[in-house]
């Protein structure tokens, strides 16, 4: 197992690096000076030209590209992110503020959204061609289809315009001291949001695959036994259905992040989603890169958990008779 | 006649081909939700083909003297905050959706085929390149990457093609190395080649055929996809900008809450509109793949 692990993250090395230099292409075809990205503003502001020019030298910004794109890096592993022009901040703080809410958003959402998934994808393998699978089914094909921010808004005309049953933007409501209860009660709909868009994929997902695993042989050897059919289904089939399971949440899990832009934007929840939407209408260059380079480790971190309880589902791989799905 | 006589054996290939086509289509025909996407897909095309003839207002239009009327006969979706009549906005917004749908994904197609042949035909460290550059794009989240991007060339319609573009590449040509992967092992490219036809001649006047099922499923799932992107760039505001119709930027308007509560007859005809596209398209795409895949005997919803 730790061979596994390991052989894991070395292969995420690289698709690392290539994400900082995709970062940094981008970074450095962005209009304006990059000087303003690197430096206090109000230093900046305050600087002679010879400074700014001895500055742009101590920054190393008058070298060659790959020159840049090592100190860049080296700046990045120190965290050293750069300014925010937009918001004259450090852009690491404003990752690190922004950070939290997120991540409380989409690990709800994450866990919500799963759980709802494979319930209702087993739900309609073991009644195929019943009424509940036609709903199932109906249910799944039409959230994928309409795009999120559309069920969003269509929550927010229903449970906050009309009913006034939910608050609709924020975390807390002001001046209400930040309770849980409020917390909980803004949470409702953002990660509900989320959550069905995950569901309806994963059900689609989890439906195949236990239909895939029900017709087995060992299913039916199983039941002639006469074991109860709860222990079948749970124990036989759904262990083994389980590895393209994993399988589909890793893949769906950039899907969520995007996701989570949509609706952060939407119910003006305080994350990294709706601040990359504001990084990008005002063209912050730094702040952008921040944002890419977080969720891009977040989601390699994350594709590595997957990795590795897909070795948990599947004994094979852990023994290295598959390297990857 | 024997059997070594080549017109004989060329029309031998001809008829099979033939078959296996209409094969095809007969059971694509007898996928009814195929049928009925065809039938929505066309009938947004026509509507936005035929829009100026459908609509005596241009969609970009604005007459402040007529802002915010529900539906009347004159305007028969009303008229959103900004004096844009909503009938005519989601008329030319399919345009829109269909003009970023079939662009992103024909230049993708194209990128997308050509690295995924190369890397698949030739293996070795070319694959290993464009492996790791697509695994890195795989592994972000498209949206976002699109976003970064738009904000860096600014928001048009061509570059929001041009983006969804060159994002969504690297699926296709994962698929088609895949493919390639596996039939460039088999006996009739080793056959071909001892007759001495070119690398070129084998990747796509032999190979490629063989992948036009897949890859036109594939195709039909990413416009689906490129149509929906388009819209959430719109919505957010960083994609299609006002006063160029978008049924994504129509619906962003409902963002302001007195739009999202007195003005539904302004939101709910775009959300619809691509609600009902990217079904359709989907439907199709399911319909193709079970008509394509001789190994989808399951059907799936």
């Amino acid at each position: 197992m730790g061979t596994y692990v390991a052989r894991r993250i070395l292969i995420s090395i690289p698709v690392l690096f290539g994400i900082t230099i995709l970062a940094f292409g981008a970074l450095s075809l962005a209009p304006g000076d990059p000087l303003t990205s690197r430096m206090d503003p109000e230093l900046l502001s305050r600087m002679t030209a010879e400074e700014i020019a001895s500055a742009r030298h101590a920054l190393g910004l008058d070298q060659s590209a790959p020159v840049r794109y090592l100190l860049w890096l080296g700046g990045l592993l120190r965290g050293d992110f750069g300014y925010s022009v937009v918001n004259q901040r450090l852009v690491v703080d404003e990752l690190s503020a922004r950070l939290p809410p997120t991540l409380l958003l989409m690990t709800t959402a994450l866990l919500v959204g799963v759980f709802l998934g494979v319930a209702f994808g087993i739900l309609a393998a073991i009644r195929q061609y019943s009424w509940l699978d036609y709903a199932l089914t109906a249910f799944s094909t039409s959230f994928i289809a309409i795009p999120g921010f559309v069920v969003g808004l269509v929550m927010i005309y229903l449970f906050g315009a009309a009913l006034k049953i939910l608050p609709t933007t924020g975390m807390f409501t002001l001046g209400k001291g930040n309770s849980l209860d409020d917390l909980a009660a803004h949470m409702v709909m953002p990660v509900s949001l989320l959550a069905v868009g995950l569901s309806a994929q994963l059900t689609r997902y989890t439906r195949a695959a236990m239909l895939e695993v029900l017709s087995a042989d060992y299913v039916t050897t199983a039941r002639s036994k006469g074991l109860r059919s709860r222990i079948v289904l749970l124990r036989h089939a759904f262990r083994n259905a389980l590895i393209p399971i994993v399988t589909v949440i890793g893949l769906t899990l950039p899907d969520l992040v995007a996701g989570a832009v949509i609706t952060e934007s939407l119910f003006g929840w305080p994350g990294m989603g709706q601040m990359a939407v504001k990084a990008a209408s005002s063209r912050d260059p730094a702040l952008l890169m921040g944002v890419i380079i977080v969720v891009a480790s977040a989601v390699l971190i994350s594709n590595l958990v997957v990795d590795v309880l897909y070795g948990v589902a599947d004994p094979r791989v852990r023994l290295g008779a598959r390297a990857r799905a | 006649m024997t059997t070594g006589d080549p017109a004989w054996a060329s029309s031998q290939v001809v008829q099979e081909h033939d078959t296996l086509f209409r094969l095809a289509l007969r059971r694509f025909v007898r996928h009814r939700l195929a049928i009925i996407g065809v039938a929505i897909l066309a009938a947004i095309a026509a509507l936005a083909v035929l829009a100026p003839f459908l609509t005596p207002f241009s969609a970009e239009d604005l007459d402040l003297l007529s802002i915010r009327l529900p539906p009347s006969s004159t305007h028969p979706l009303g008229t959103d905050p900004l004096g844009f009549d909503v009938w005519s906005r989601v008329l030319f917004g399919a345009r829109t959706s269909l003009v970023v749908g079939f662009g992103a994904v024909a230049i993708s197609l194209m990128i997308g085929t050509l690295l995924g042949v190369t890397a698949g035909f030739y293996g070795g460290w070319i694959d290993q390149v464009i492996g790791r550059l697509t695994d890195t794009i795989l592994s972000l989240p498209a949206l976002l990457l699109v976003i970064v991007f738009v904000s860096i060339v600014g928001p048009s319609l061509q570059s929001v093609i041009v983006v969804i573009a060159l994002l969504t590449w690297p699926g296709i040509a994962r698929l088609v190395r895949g493919q390639y992967l596996a039939l460039r092992e088999s006996e009739f490219v080793t056959a071909v080649r001892v007759v001495g036809v070119t690398d070129g001649a084998i990747i796509f006047r032999h190979l490629l055929p063989n992948i036009l099922g897949p890859l036109s499923v594939a195709a039909t799932f990413y416009t689906a996809q490129a149509i929906l992107l388009e819209a959430a760039l719109s919505f957010l505001g960083l994609g299609v900008k006002p006063p160029t119709p978008s049924w994504g930027n129509m619906v962003n308007q409902a963002q302001n809450a007195a739009t999202l509560q007195l003005l539904p007859w302004t939101w709910v005809p775009p959300a619809l509109a691509i609600a009902s596209i990217v079904l359709a398209i989907n439907f199709i795409g399911d319909g193709l793949r079970d008509a394509l895949d001789p190994r989808s005997n399951v059907r799936r919803g």
